[in-house]
């Protein structure tokens, strides 16, 4: 293993690695634009200038190198500290600068702007620019979620070679030479591929900015909040940026009758960001999870526990729709625990499964509980993320066991049970049960019970009585990816309304029902299902790193 | 329960004993200032003199001089085609100490401006009147120099919304008013 030194203290460093991850290593930033550790190094920004001395035919010699370029080699000694270093990094910046339409007023990206940190950190120059600066092109649409700005474009290429050597789509190029040289679209082509959103977060400065996000919230004011996406079984590791106060001002306005058009986004998630996971999904994410946030917030939402009168659904305290699940519950069960049929949703984490498989067939026993929803005809996988199951938590349900014992139905048996009179009650925890249910058994089923996020308005006619379920973002637990990987999302903010998440409204029902579950967080769930199912046996949150945990008999 | 109250008897010598000599000096000085402000009155009403009697401001019909950095309430400026200065930066609502500006960014109806605000309110009932609103703003788009004392004079419904601020009917919404009065910036 070679031997350097940076900036006078000896470290050592891997065969192969370059100078500037491992400045990286021992905590030196070198500024770099071109440069992103799971591309292809091609050195074209010039922004990553070390001093490098290398033993040359006997004698040190010494010459200003890009860092990116350079590979760790014994007796080699890095600089970065000294004023030639300082000097040759400002006038890169200063060239880069020198067309930069400084717009950051309206630029998306200010604020995460690597030319505008840099600016301050190496630059801090006064603009030696006389000549008008070169017009280009702006806000161009290139695709179906991304905006692209010549002008501010820094030609680092970092978006055409993801699309090069990651999705091998090839729509990104650059063409002209000189000072005409630019970013464009490949004749034909259009920036509509299923990880395009990457291209903003590759991005380091405001060229590529993301129609979603486009004008919605300045950085800023963003919070972040470590999560896993939910869209499909690899479970990508996500940041969900949010933002209440316009959600807040929203309310404020609508209150003062001040309000003129509904223009003010109520979405309380801004955007959502990938995280770095080299286990999971390296540091990219699909269009489906950077923009399927929106139902946490979607006009849909059911926010009050409502309960049927007299065929209208009305909102009532959640005790009412308790003891309704209650008495429709006892009443089936007391005739025959093989009347009531109980279908999750795999989109429920590990803690919340585990909550309702502890109520239903450990405390009541119940034979028909399954979790094996039909996938969505129009869902295709693929071999760089996606998934070809589109539930989060599919291989968490199995391990812990929903699904029905000996001789009780699943959902494929569901229909002809109903329309045999085997099952009159069902409880969905949120599944929409047209999913897997035929028009005439749905209104055949006596009693309806359903724990939901989203209440469309053609289903509310089916529904006797339903509780408020917490929605992506609101509640904390643990997903089990399709490898086995348990991963931990955490809660960003309060669930909107009466809603609460899936495990406390089991608890409330176990209570209802005289069979008491002794859990107050989702910590105590984790402790008891580690201590129950084999496979989750010694976990614990703390014991969750940040990469997740393989466990199973894939680890 | 203790008696609290203590009584000092303080002896008041011959010198503070014969007060009313100041008493006499006071009143010699009030009736002079009336007579005095009185005939300056009658001869600034018969325009004999230019300058005003006294000190005194008729508040509802006359009204003080302003301070040229008087800080009132907000005011949003205009180009000189009549479109908004604001480019929803934001900066405003950053540095707001009171968060009581928001503002939603919009598209711009004009092709040559990118971005402009939807929406902008000014909560006055929670704005100090500090104005690093209009420091901040590095297009000089917000002002807080709207000669208007009586703020909130009857009503508390002063969420100012963005055609109030611009001094438009407040019905009315900007985006058509802007067309009407469209000229294009070349043309002038």
């Amino acid at each position: 293993m070679p031997k350097i030194k940076i900036n006078g203290n000896e470290h050592e460093f891997p065969e192969g690695m370059n100078v500037l991850e491992a400045c990286k290593n021992v905590g030196i930033y070198v500024p770099h634009f071109c440069y992103h550790p799971l591309l292809r190094t091609v050195g074209s920004c010039r922004m990553c200038k070390v001093e490098v001395s290398q033993n040359m035919r006997g004698s040190m010699q010494s010459r200003i190198d890009i860092s990116c370029k350079v590979e760790v080699a014994d007796g080699m000694e890095i600089r970065t500290d000294t004023p030639e270093v300082k000097k040759q990094q400002q006038m890169t910046l200063e060239f880069l600068l020198s067309n930069h339409p400084l717009d950051c007023p309206v630029c998306d990206d200010a604020g995460e702007c690597e030319l505008q940190n840099f600016y301050f950190e190496f630059g801090q120059h006064d603009s030696r620019m006389i000549e008008p600066k070169i017009k280009n092109r702006k806000a161009f649409d290139i695709g179906r979620s991304i905006v692209l700005d010549n002008e501010r474009c820094v030609l680092c290429s970092r978006c055409s070679r993801f699309l090069e050597e990651v999705t091998h789509t090839h729509e990104l190029g650059i063409f002209g030479m000189g000072s005409a040289e630019s970013i464009m679209l490949k004749p034909g082509a259009r920036l509509d591929n299923d990880y395009a959103g990457n291209v903003v977060d590759l991005c380091p400065v405001g060229a590529l900015t993301d129609k979603d996000y486009r004008f919605k919230r300045r950085v800023w004011y963003l919070k972040s909040t470590p999560s896993i996406c939910e869209h499909c079984a690899r479970g990508c590791n996500v940041r969900v940026d949010w933002d209440l106060n316009p959600y807040h001002w929203h309310k404020k306005t609508f209150q003062m009758r001040k309000h003129r058009t509904e223009a003010t986004d109520l979405q309380r998630i801004q955007r959502i960001k990938p995280r770095r996971n080299d286990a999971v999904n390296k540091e990219w994410i699909c269009d489906t999870g950077r923009y399927g946030y929106k139902s946490t917030d979607s006009a849909d939402r059911l926010t009050q526990p409502v309960i049927n009168e007299s065929g209208e659904l009305k909102p009532v305290e959640a005790g009412a729709v308790i003891k309704a699940f209650v008495t429709g519950l006892n009443s089936a069960i007391k005739s025959n625990p093989g009347k009531v049929a109980v279908v999750v949703s795999p989109k429920l984490t590990n803690e919340e499964i585990y909550a309702a498989w502890s109520l239903f067939r450990k405390r009541l026993e119940l034979p028909n509980l399954d979790h094996k929803l039909p996938v969505d005809p129009e869902w295709t996988g693929d071999d760089l993320l996606k998934s070809a199951d589109p539930f989060p938590n599919r291989l968490g349900c199995e391990w812990i066991g929903f699904v029905p014992d000996g001789n009780g139905l699943g959902v494929e048996d569901l229909n002809l049970a109903i329309s045999n009179g085997k099952i009159d009650t069902l409880l969905t925890i949120l599944a929409d049960p047209r999913e897997f249910l035929e028009e005439k058994s749905l209104s055949k089923l006596k009693r309806k019970f359903f724990i939901l996020r989203n209440l469309p308005e053609d289903l509310k006619e089916h529904v006797d009585a339903a509780l408020p379920a917490a929605a992506w973002g609101e509640y904390r637990g643990t997903f089990t990816n399709f490898e086995g990987r348990i991963q931990r999302l955490e809660a960003a903010f309060d669930p909107e309304g009466e809603a609460q998440p899936v495990w406390h409204w089991m608890i409330e029902l176990a209570t209802g029902m005289k069979k008491s579950l002794k859990w107050r967080k989702t910590e105590d769930i984790m402790h008891s299902l580690s201590d129950h199912v084999i496979n989750y046996k010694n976990l614990s949150y703390d014991s969750i790193g940040p990469e997740g945990v393989v466990v199973g008999d894939k680890a | 329960m203790e008696k609290r109250v203590r009584e000092l008897k303080v002896d008041y010598g011959p010198a503070e004993n014969i007060y009313w000599v100041e008493v006499l000096k006071g009143l010699w000085i009030t009736n002079r200032h009336f007579m005095v402000n009185m005939w300056r009155h009658i001869l600034h009403a018969l325009r004999i003199k230019a300058e005003k009697g006294a000190v005194t401001f008729q508040y509802p019909e006359e009204h003080r001089p302003i301070h040229h950095r008087w800080r009132g309430r907000h005011r949003l400026t205009v180009k000189q085609n009549g479109a908004m200065r604001c480019t929803a930066c934001m900066m405003c609502e950053t540095i707001c100490p009171d968060e009581c500006i928001h503002i939603v960014p919009g598209e711009s109806p004009d092709p040559n401006v990118e971005k402009f605000p939807e929406e902008f309110y000014v909560d006055a009932l929670r704005c100090c009147f500090c104005g690093l609103c209009a420091e901040a703003c590095p297009l000089d788009a917000i002002r807080l120099d709207v000669i208007e004392p009586e703020i909130c004079g009857f009503t508390r419904d002063i969420i100012f919304n963005k055609e109030f601020l611009m001094g438009l009917n407040n019905d009315r919404p900007w985006e058509e008013w802007y067309i009407e009065n469209k000229t294009d910036s070349k043309e002038k």
